[in-house]
């Protein structure tokens, strides 16, 4: 019989109840020991894991929590603070989060700001960022809104980088949102599912912000920063190319 | 039916019914507190980053519409806060993983986990296991297996196809069996 064996994913998934041909599967289990094992090794994971207990109820925890959220009200004047899209906080942590697109940008617009030692040209700082995520942490770390505009993001990746240099491509969605898995998890995917991809993969960071701006909107604010805000900005991209 | 009492909660909580805030607290803590502290492991103590998830849930009341299950909202905090703990322990140098040497050993003669009264040293080796897969794996493993998240939720929480969940999930699996393997707990013959 050549009949081949299940694939490990379809093993798991079927362990998991999620299997899309049960039947197939477990026909071919009757008569395979080999898939079989692999189904019980699956299975004794599973087992493992369930056995683990999980902590009691802690009767302190709510207190705690109530009293931080006392604490967080009394110092909302930062959080108000913050409402003004002028304001350095906000821009500096929008700017830290959209950073990479806009100087990529900005090379084609204001040539001027190739001002960063060991940064000279839009190459240049996709590769300084591919091990960084700093930027993804100011998204999840602050209560500062940031989404971005997918077909503007889109239309950008196309102005730079060629259609038949994917990896650089690729490269670029996955820095933009800090996912380092996408390169993993997508690489056999087109652009357009990279970029749908992306979308969905920062949606949980979207839920946590208070305000949305745009992609254009960032832009602006980057470009009507004061001489010290953006300083700071280019600081920001300086400690990400020493990280690197 | 816990789904809709919780949606129920949120809501009152959005009017400012703290005691129906409390309650959503009261009700999850415990499954919070646990996939802080399986995802930190030695990294940090995940009771504060449990504290923390429900503090940003709070603040956050207001976006909050009923969609699927209210547990894939909050764990998709919880998940974050913990990444972002773990970036940060990466950073510093605070990831202490013990070496494999240094670990209890065991043998593979012993009772499978099924049949077995969990003793210590196991938990221990489990724990040890766990704490070494790569976060992408352990958050996925958690969220199957503690919080019982079927594909599409896992998709949501984790902002990825179900595809990538099932091909994802089954190397989740294999990487903890190789690591289990490693220190010698194996399944029973």
């Amino acid at each position: 019989m050549n009949e081949k064996h299940i694939h490990s994913d379809d093993l798991s998934a079927y362990a998991d109840g999620e299997a899309i041909d049960s039947s197939y599967i477990e026909e071919h289990l009757a008569h395979c020991s080999s898939c079989r094992e692999e189904l019980n090794a699956v299975r004794f994971v599973q087992s493992t894991l369930h056995a683990l207990p999980r902590p009691g109820h802690n009767a302190n925890f709510t207190e705690n929590v109530l009293a931080q959220l006392e604490n967080n009200t009394s110092n909302n004047s930062n959080i108000i603070a913050l409402s003004s899209k002028r304001n350095f906080r906000l821009i500096s942590y929008v700017a830290a989060a959209a950073v990479v697109i806009v100087l990529a940008a900005a090379w084609v617009i204001r040539p001027e700001l190739s001002i960063i030692p060991g940064i000279e040209s839009t190459n240049d700082v996709f590769v300084a960022m591919i091990p960084d995520d700093t930027h993804n942490d100011y998204l999840m770390d602050t209560d500062v809104p940031f989404t971005f505009d997918v077909e503007l993001l889109s239309e950008l990746i196309d102005d730079e980088i060629p259609a038949d240099n994917q990896d650089a491509r690729m490269l670029f969605a996955m820095n933009f949102t800090g996912h380092e898995d996408i390169m993993v998890e997508f690489e056999h995917l087109s652009y357009d599912e990279v970029i749908s991809a992306m979308a969905a993969s920062i949606a949980p960071q979207l839920l946590e912000s208070e305000m949305y701006l745009s992609h254009a909107e960032i832009w602006d604010n980057l470009m009507a920063l004061d001489e010290t805000s953006f300083e700071y900005v280019l600081y920001m991209l300086d400690d990400y190319l020493s990280q690197g | 039916m816990t789904e809709i009492q919780d949606w129920d909660l949120v809501k009152r909580a959005q009017n400012g019914d703290m005691r129906a805030f409390t309650q959503l607290v009261d009700r999850y803590q415990s499954a919070v507190v646990h996939f802080c502290e399986r995802m930190l492991g030695q990294s940090g103590p995940g009771e504060d980053l449990a504290q923390e998830c429900f503090v940003r849930l709070y603040r956050h009341l207001h976006r909050l519409e009923p969609q699927a299950r209210f547990t894939t909202v909050l764990f998709g905090i919880a998940r974050n806060l913990t990444l972002n703990a773990l970036r940060d322990a990466k950073r510093r140098g605070l990831h202490l993983s013990v070496p494999l040497d240094e670990a209890y050993t065991t043998h593979s003669s012993e009772p499978s986990p099924s049949s077995m009264a969990y003793s210590h040293e196991l938990k221990h080796l489990i724990l040890q296991a766990l704490d070494r897969l790569r976060p992408e794996h352990k958050d996925i493993l958690l969220l199957r297996e503690f919080e019982g998240f079927d594909y599409e939720e896992l998709a949501q929480i984790l902002g990825c196809k179900k595809g990538t969940i099932k091909s994802r999930l089954a190397r989740a699996r294999e990487c903890l069996r190789k690591e289990l393997t490693a220190i010698g707990v194996v399944p029973h013959e």
